[in-house]
C-alpha cells in the first residue's frame, strides 16, 4: 500500500478525500495534506501553536508550487514578495512558472482588497474572522493569512480556525486536483501523437473529418481524395523493375 | 490361351465421367460445405495468464519499475523518460476520463507486429473492450483494472491460441495511475 489507505477499504477518517483529489500514492503533498487536515481535526494550542500551524501552511504551499509546472520565473516582482510574506522559499519562488505567478497574482490582489496584504494594516479580528469564504483559489491566500493573523493575537479559539483552515486545505486539493488533470491530459496527447503511423487503405472517421475540416469540403469529397491519395501511396512506384 | 484384348487410351468422355466429376464435387463440397451446413465456426480465443514474481522480472523491466517509482502522476515528464529510455515503442498505453472505459492511447511494436498496422491505428483513441478480439480484451480487462486500482505493478505471463496466427506467447508488466475516478492511466510493457 503506497497510499495511506487500504485498497478497497472503507473511507478514510481524514477531513477530506485524499483519494478523490491526488495519486493514491504516497507523496510528499498528500503527506503534507493529511497533516494539515490533523492539524484541522486537532487544532494545536500552547505556545507554540502558531510555529505548528504556519510550518503546516508553509509546507503546503510549497509543495502545492511545485505541483504545478515549473518554468522560468515571469514575475521577478511577485517571487520576491513571495519571499518576503515567507510563503515559499526563495529558491523555489524563482522557479514559478508563468501560471502559478498569474494564480499568486490574483492571491495577492484578493488578499489586498480584503485588507490584510502586506500593504494594509490588519483589521480587527472579528472582521478577518467573518470575511466571505473561500470559494476559489482566489480566496486561499486571504484564508491562510486570515488564520495566520488570529493566531498571532492569540485570542482566537481554535474551535473557530478550523472551519478556516478545512475550506483553505478544500481550495488547495481543488488546485492540485485541477492541475493534475490537466498534465495526465496533456500526457495522454503526447504519448498519441508520438505513436507511428501507417497510411491505411481505409480512412479512419476522424481522419475524414479533419481532412474535409482542413480541406473546407464535405465529408464524401474527404473520402474520394483520400482513396485516389490511397491508391497511388500504395500503388507499385513508377519506374520500378522497368 | 491366352486372349489378347487391345489396349486403348480411354476416351476423354470416360475420364470426364469416371474421374473429373466425383473430383470436382468433391473439391465444391470441401470449399461449400455439404449443403445445409453452416460454416465452420472460428477457431475459439484462448488466454492462459500466469502471474510471475516481480524478481524474474528482466533488467528493463526493472528500469521501468525505478521509472515508474520517479513518476507517482501521470504526467509530461513520463512520455519524456520513455522515449529517452527507448521504452516507449515496446509500450501499449490506455487513459479513461470520468469513469468512461480505457482507450488506446499509444500501441508500441510488439503489440503492430501481431495485430497489425492498421488494426493499431483504428484502434486509437477506441475502448479496448470494443476491440475485434474480443475475447482477448476481456481476459485481459480484469489485469488492467487490478494494475490501476491496485497501485502497484502486475507481471503476467501470456499464451494466446485461436487467433488467426502461431500463438502468441509474451510477457507483459502493467503499471497504473488514477486520479480517483477523474482519470486513470494503465501501462503495459511487452516483452516478445
Amino acid at each position: 500500500m503506497r497510499s495511506g489507505q487500504r485498497n478497497g477499504g472503507g473511507a478514510p477518517e481524514a477531513a477530506f478525500d485524499l483519494n478523490m483529489a491526488f495519486d493514491r500514492r504516497d507523496t510528499l503533498f498528500t503527506r503534507a495534506a493529511e497533516h494539515m487536515s490533523d492539524m484541522v481535526a486537532n487544532p494545536p494550542s500552547g505556545p507554540h501553536a502558531f510555529d505548528l500551524l504556519n510550518g503546516g501552511l508553509r509546507e503546503l504551499s510549497s509543495l502545492m508550487i511545485r505541483q504545478l509546472p515549473l518554468t522560468t520565473a515571469r514575475e521577478a516582482r511577485l517571487a520576491h514578495t513571495l519571499c518576503q510574506e515567507g510563503i515559499v522559499e526563495d529558491t523555489k519562488a524563482l522557479a514559478l512558472g508563468e501560471g502559478v505567478a498569474l494564480f499568486l497574482d490574483r492571491l495577492q490582489a484578493a488578499a489586498d482588497h480584503a485588507g490584510i496584504g502586506p500593504a494594509a494594516d490588519r483589521g480587527p479580528e472579528s472582521d478577518v474572522l467573518t470575511a466571505a469564504p473561500a470559494q476559489s483559489l482566489d480566496g486561499v491566500l486571504a484564508t491562510l493569512r486570515a488564520c495566520r493573523a488570529a493566531m498571532v493575537d492569540g485570542e482566537t479559539g481554535a474551535e473557530r480556525l478550523a472551519p478556516l483552515l478545512d475550506e483553505a486545505v478544500a481550495a488547495v486539493e481543488c488546485l492540485a486536483l485541477r492541475d493534475a488533470v490537466a498534465r495526465f491530459d496533456h500526457a495522454a496527447d503526447a504519448f498519441e501523437a508520438a505513436m507511428p503511423k501507417a497510411l491505411p487503405t481505409k480512412p479512419t472517421d476522424r481522419m475524414l473529418a479533419a481532412g474535409a475540416k482542413a480541406g473546407s469540403v464535405a465529408l464524401d469529397a474527404a473520402r474520394r481524395i483520400y482513396q485516389a491519395m490511397a491508391s497511388e501511396f500504395l500503388a507499385p512506384r513508377k519506374g520500378v523493375g522497368k | 490361351m491366352t486372349v489378347a484384348l487391345p489396349i486403348t487410351t480411354p476416351s476423354t468422355g470416360f475420364l470426364k465421367d469416371r474421374i473429373a466429376k466425383p473430383l470436382a464435387r468433391g473439391l465444391v463440397t470441401i470449399l461449400r460445405g455439404r449443403r445445409g451446413d453452416r460454416p465452420p465456426e472460428p477457431a475459439e480465443t484462448r488466454v492462459d495468464i500466469h502471474r510471475q514474481p516481480l524478481r524474474t522480472a528482466l533488467d528493463w523491466h526493472l528500469e521501468m519499475i525505478a521509472l515508474w517509482k520517479r513518476h507517482p502522476t501521470f504526467g509530461p515528464g513520463l512520455h519524456d523518460d520513455l522515449k529517452g529510455t527507448g521504452l516507449l515503442s515496446r509500450c501499449v498505453i490506455l487513459t479513461a476520463q470520468d469513469g468512461g472505459p480505457l482507450c488506446f492511447r499509444y500501441i508500441g511494436n510488439p503489440t503492430r507486429r501481431v495485430f497489425g498496422d492498421r488494426w493499431a491505428d483504428q484502434n486509437i483513441g477506441k475502448p479496448h473492450l470494443e476491440d475485434v478480439h474480443s475475447a482477448y480484451a476481456r481476459a485481459i480487462d480484469a489485469q488492467y483494472r487490478e494494475a490501476v486500482e491496485g497501485g502497484e505493478p502486475v507481471y503476467n505471463h501470456l499464451v494466446i491460441t485461436g487467433l488467426p496466427r502461431p500463438p502468441v506467447n509474451y510477457r507483459h508488466l502493467l503499471f497504473g495511475w488514477s486520479l480517483g475516478q477523474r482519470r486513470q492511466a494503465l501501462l503495459a510493457l511487452i516483452d516478445s
